[in-house]
């Protein structure tokens, strides 16, 4: 249906983000968002919403603009709905310590399944490499040659060659905007001496004990000593984690843009949003700095179907 | 006019608000329905019809151009519904029947017994037979969270229990994931009062092929014949996309109707979508148009009939908790009304008032009819099976 266009950002955090997952998990007082059946970090499709919102709000966006891409306010909530359908922002490349080395910019097949599926979805075209096949105890790097075992956490890991790592590492970088004074060739380079395919199941174990917790305390002000009951463990995703987000525009509803069609609001609102600099912050925490993400917008009907 | 299937796939989460707001008293987690109501995914479809009709939807809530064939929250106009299905890829899944109970058997396996209809007992309703357990072992309860497949339908139909490789569990294709949300201040950077909410949103696994399908008839020709066969829609709750895929249908699928066999005792009627009984001083969990009768003591025995052209004596009855449906109409601008369905499952007990009339034609008759209100919303639609 024509009615419908599609984009996807890539989100490209540049301090911890936290997007509280409401309830006490263990230990951790704040835990993050995650997908309650895999346990994948991710940032619900409302806290997205409400992020490009209140960027919107921030940059002093048309009023009418942003009703008609993100809906009236809550008192005005029926008149009609928003154009614009914010997906969660899924989880693509999680940082990872190693002790044989930098970080590396871990994923897993499961992942990267899920990211061609949505691509296709996001009608966008283009030849996909093959999804690798990493068996337990190893993972696929670009050059393994003389670089004997990789250490993830406390894991130790058999590097293997990884024969497609090129054509991954130009999909994941349309994700990632560019920055001035920032050579894309050192970012490809970069991140393709990182990027560092895992087995599924180690995967998922990263994705719960190689997320930072910090522990936070609140100092009274007039003792400078921690408060009674002020201390706290947060959870956040830490800088360098590359997600993404589909993000879909209907026919807009509102009396002024009702004639637009989607392709043209989604175009308006991202340069409404994103024309003075590519970052969003998003989640809680935004005084203390954390939440900033660079936003890549990658979309089919741009020249080659993707910018 | 033409025939549509359409398929919606979940994309990451999807939130069918059960009949209650946030602030309704003794609310504290708003859970979430599944499948939806038929009303949500009409929603989504006369929205994406109109669209593609250009509709002008400013107009269309006070000039009513389109609304012949298009209808609205109330009534459908030119459209019918068949559905809501479940789909497991391009399988489709019924409803749980209500007499199938699960428990444990002695080899600690799960085992599976169908509830059998007892002798006649006095109760609040009458002189009249209700549904008893039959050699269930100790424990067994009706079972929920789960749906049969095809293979497990005939054998359910045919007055066996299904296999347990015959049943879809809900929990294997969907999570609960609890959700807090808050309404945000922007201005100020901080929580708006008042507005802080809990939710439940299904999250579908990544492998899951769990798909909701509906029937549709009576789409003008020249907006079918622009339909995509793939497309993305707002359907449910806070925003959620869903992948459509519609493909053209020329002609329903004959369901097969299972063979009685001398000595059955009747057919038992089985609701395939929820049953909406509102005829006027009758109980609304009878059989639209079924009246009670009494024997000479003025104790009520059964209730009688006839569905089809078939009449039919009702013997009893086993059933689910009514579905509690509410929604948003769009076009007043306030919740519709909370009502009660008569739940899918919901299982009638029928011998043939004519007791030298064919069973098997009878069965034939009766397999696909819908009985109630709402039959347009595909509402009431009836499988049939042994009763032995």
């Amino acid at each position: 249906m024509t009615a419908t266009t599609h984009l996807i950002f890539g989100l490209f955090t540049e301090t911890p983000l936290h997007a509280g997952g409401g309830s006490k998990d263990g230990l951790i007082d704040l835990p993050i968002q995650r997908e309650i059946h895999s346990g994948w970090p991710c940032v619900f499709g409302s806290a997205m919403k409400g992020a490009l919102r209140a960027r919107a709000d921030q940059l002093g966006v048309d009023d009418d603009l942003k009703v008609t891409a993100f809906g009236p306010d809550t008192l005005n909530a029926s008149d009609h709905a928003g154009a614009l359908l914010v997906g969660d922002a899924r989880l693509l490349l999680l940082p990872v310590r190693s002790l044989t080395g930098h970080f590396r910019m871990v994923t897993c097949p499961a992942l990267l399944r899920r990211f061609v599926a949505d691509r296709a979805r996001a009608g966008l075209t283009g030849p996909i490499p093959a999804i690798p096949e990493v068996e337990q105890g190893s993972v696929q790097v670009k050059n393994p040659q003389g670089k004997g075992d990789i250490f993830l956490e406390e894991f130790c890991f058999t590097p293997q060659p990884w024969s497609t790592a090129d054509e991954w590492v130009e999909l994941l970088l349309a994700l990632v905007a560019p920055v001035p004074g920032l050579e894309e060739k050192d970012v490809r380079e970069t991140l393709a001496s990182q990027l560092t395919v895992v087995d599924d199941d180690s995967f998922s174990h990263f994705c719960r004990s190689a997320i930072p917790v910090l522990p936070h305390v609140r100092i009274n002000s007039q003792t400078k000593t921690v408060e009674g009951g002020g201390l706290w463990h947060e959870e956040s995703l830490p800088p360098d984690t590359l997600l993404y987000c589909v993000v879909a525009a209907q026919p807009p509803r509102s009396k002024r843009y009702h004639d637009m069609n989607s392709a043209k609001l989604l175009e308006q609102a991202c340069e409404a949003l994103f024309a003075s600099g590519p970052y969003l912050q998003v989640g809680g925490n935004e005084t203390t700095g954390m939440g900033w993400c660079r936003v890549a917008r990658v979309a089919a009907e741009l020249p080659g179907g993707e910018q | 006019m033409s025939r549509q299937r359409w398929l919606f796939q979940a994309v990451d989460t999807w939130f069918f608000r059960e009949a209650r707001a946030h602030e309704a008293v003794g609310v504290g987690q708003l859970d979430s329905q599944f499948p939806p109501p038929v009303s949500t995914l009409m929603g989504a479809v006369r929205t994406a019809l109109g669209d593609l009709a250009g509709i002008d939807w400013h107009r269309f809530a006070t000039e009513q151009e389109y609304f012949n064939w298009l209808g609205d929250g109330g009534q459908l106009g030119a459209m019918s519904v068949n559905g809501p299905h479940l789909y497991l890829a391009d399988k489709p899944l019924y409803a749980v029947p209500a007499d199938l109970l699960a428990g444990m058997g002695d080899d600690a396996q799960q085992q599976f017994s169908r509830l059998r209809i007892g002798e006649p007992v006095r109760s609040d309703l009458g002189f009249v037979a209700l549904p008893e357990l039959n050699d269930a072992p100790l424990g067994s309860k009706p079972l929920a969270g789960v749906w049969l497949t095809s293979a497990g339908m005939a054998r359910w139909q045919a007055g066996e229990c299904p296999r347990q490789d015959q049943l879809v569990w809900r929990k294997d294709h969907i999570s609960n994931e609890p959700r807090l949300g808050i309404g945000r201040d922007n201005r100020t950077a901080t929580v708006q009062e008042g507005l802080l909410y809990q939710t439940l949103h299904l999250r579908f696994h990544s492998d899951s092929e769990l798909r909701i399908g509906l029937e549709l008839d009576g789409v003008p020709e020249e907006v079918a014949e622009r339909l995509p066969s793939v497309t993305g829609l707002r359907l449910g709750g806070e925003g959620r996309e869903a992948h459509v895929s519609i493909e053209p249908l020329h002609a329903s699928q004959v369901a097969d109707v299972p063979h009685t066999e001398s000595g059955d005792r009747g057919l038992i009627l089985m609701l395939e979508t929820p049953g909406v009984f509102l005829t006027d001083g009758q109980a609304q969990w009878c059989l639209p148009g079924f009246t009670a009768v009494q024997n000479e003591a003025g104790l009520t025995t059964h209730w009688q009939g006839s569905i089809a052209d078939v009449e039919l004596k009702l013997i009893s009855v086993a059933m689910d908790r009514s579905q509690r449906v509410g929604g948003w109409d769009q076009r007043q601008r306030k919740p519709k009304a909370v009502t009660s369905r008569v739940a899918p499952g919901s299982l009638f007990y029928c011998e043939l008032a004519d007791s030298s009339a064919g069973l098997q034609g009878a069965l034939e008759a009766l397999d696909g009819q819908q009985v109630g209100e709402d039959q347009a919303w595909g509402m009431g639609r009836l499988r049939v099976g042994r009763w032995r």
